[in-house]
């Protein structure tokens, strides 16, 4: 087949090695920075079967570093706008599209159908999902994480190999690792680290190389600087999320990002008189938002600086992207402090409304 | 080690076996610190606490929780961050003992 002449001659692949790819079955969480390109190499390459899982749709804030998707895609389904375009770059493969989120309740039986998943997710609680069924259902996992300028890669759970538990044990604090969408990213981070994700996966259904199990690899776009750091398997956190299986689907969903508070929009809040408005975002974010009788706390330190809030007027609190701001409402309710507001809008917003 | 290194330094004074008189004893050189010089290398959003990716480090203490107590007195908002330690390349606990000069501080980073 001439689709994938250069991998057949190549001797460390083959057509026999090539077989191995159109055999093998990979299912990818999460069609956003890391997956797209993830999912791009190995339908180029020939996977025989993919797996892709994302629930969100296509905007246009995704575009500058989702290279799946074009104009054409936004408000469309990530999972099924991937599947389009994939079947245009390789209508040899089979390519499942789920455009279900993940849960306790249907991560075992999904998992159970692939033999390598992908972690591409955006949010811890996923992350842990994804560990916690890969070693139940003893299904090997290549991950990354990333942050502005830097990635972490690692592959989890394979032949007794350490998981992610075993790197980190449990989950960070609400609101105290922000993502993409707070504090941003380079659009070619997720394209480099995507890759090296890509690159596992091949190597791991080909048996050949060294992969990134018991290591995980920290790289920095700004330096060019890469460090392996050696990881080592924790019995005691695996055999909790062991014994945890008779449960495990009954367990519930960390839904802590989608509890519903009350929401207002810029033009409503504006109109209101004596509002305290609120900016949760880290320190060092741009836009800068400068507004009498505003006050900036960093959702990561919003608990410990509750008396800066002035119980007597209604709030309004804004973040960079609508999500954080939800979450100190919520932090606030929990307090009893009510009269509290999400503001739909985040920062970049309010700039433009103010400059009007 | 400096601490071995000057107790063998004394040793070698070949008075281990006899009582060494006081006026001696103001003689021998006082016993420095027991301090490390450290490379610390810090990633994501520790790095934009700390400003910086790599930094030397004097280090006066044992083990890994030690030092950590000692960067959370250098820079504050390191305190309650999630993060892993790793000596010498390889990941380590609270417990284990600082017996190598690279450390590296790793945070799990949530994008994708």
């Amino acid at each position: 087949m001439n689709r994938y002449n250069r991998h057949i001659i190549l001797s460390e692949i083959g057509q026999k090695g090539q077989d191995m790819l159109s055999e093998a079955k990979v299912l990818v969480i999460g069609a956003g920075g890391l997956g797209c390109p993830v999912l791009q190499y190995l339908a180029a390459a020939g996977v025989g079967t993919l797996g892709i899982m994302d629930f969100d749709v296509v905007s246009e804030s995704n575009l500058q570093r989702q290279i799946l998707f074009g104009t054409s895609s936004l408000g469309f389904n990530k999972a099924i706008a991937a599947k389009d375009r994939l079947e245009d770059l390789n209508n040899t493969i089979q390519i499942n599209a789920y455009t279900k989120k993940l849960t306790h309740k249907n991560a075992l039986a999904l998992f159970n159908i692939y033999d390598i998943i992908v972690d591409g997710t955006d949010n811890f609680a996923s992350r842990y999902l994804i560990n916690d069924a890969s070693i139940i259902t003893k299904k090997p996992l290549v991950y990354a994480g990333i942050y502005k300028f830097e990635g972490q890669v690692s592959v989890f759970n394979y032949q007794e190999g350490p998981s992610y538990r075993c790197l980190f044990p449990s989950p960070p604090k609400e609101g105290e690792v922000p993502n993409c969408s707070d504090v941003g990213v380079l659009g070619v981070l997720p394209g480099i680290i995507g890759t090296m994700q890509a690159n596992e996966v091949l190597k791991l259904i080909l048996g050949i190389g060294d992969l990134l199990s018991g290591k995980v690899l920290y790289y920095n776009a700004l330096n060019s600087n890469s460090t392996v750091l050696k990881l080592n398997r924790s019995v005691k956190e695996i055999k909790r999320v062991i014994n945890s299986e008779p449960i495990f689907e009954s367990l519930e969903d960390n839904l802590s990002c989608e509890v519903t508070v009350s929401e207002i929009s810029i033009i409503e809040a504006f109109q209101k008189q004596n509002i305290q408005l609120i900016d949760v975002r880290e320190f060092n974010v741009n836009p800068i938002i400068e507004v009498e009788n505003a006050i900036h706390i960093p959702l990561s330190e919003f608990q410990k600086n509750l008396d800066m809030i002035d119980a007597e007027k209604e709030k309004v609190i804004f973040c960079q992207a609508g999500i954080n701001s939800k979450k100190a409402v919520s932090i606030l309710r929990d307090h009893q402090i009510n009269n509290s507001f999400s503001l739909n809008e985040g920062a970049f917003e309010i700039n433009k409304y103010l400059k009007k | 080690m400096i601490y071995l290194k000057q107790k063998n330094q004394y040793n070698n004074l070949n008075h281990s076996a006899r009582v060494i008189t006081l006026a001696e004893l103001k003689t021998f050189p006082p016993l420095k610190e027991i301090t490390m010089k450290l490379t610390i290398k810090y990633f994501g959003l520790l790095a934009e606490i700390t400003q910086c990716n790599e930094e030397q480090f004097e280090f006066f203490g044992t083990d890994v929780s030690a030092l950590k107590e000692a960067l959370y007195t250098k820079y504050i908002l390191l305190n309650g961050k999630d993060f892993q330690v790793a000596q010498g390349q390889v990941l380590v606990n609270n417990d284990t003992l600082i017996n190598e000069k690279e450390i590296a501080l790793l945070p799990p980073f949530a994008g994708g």
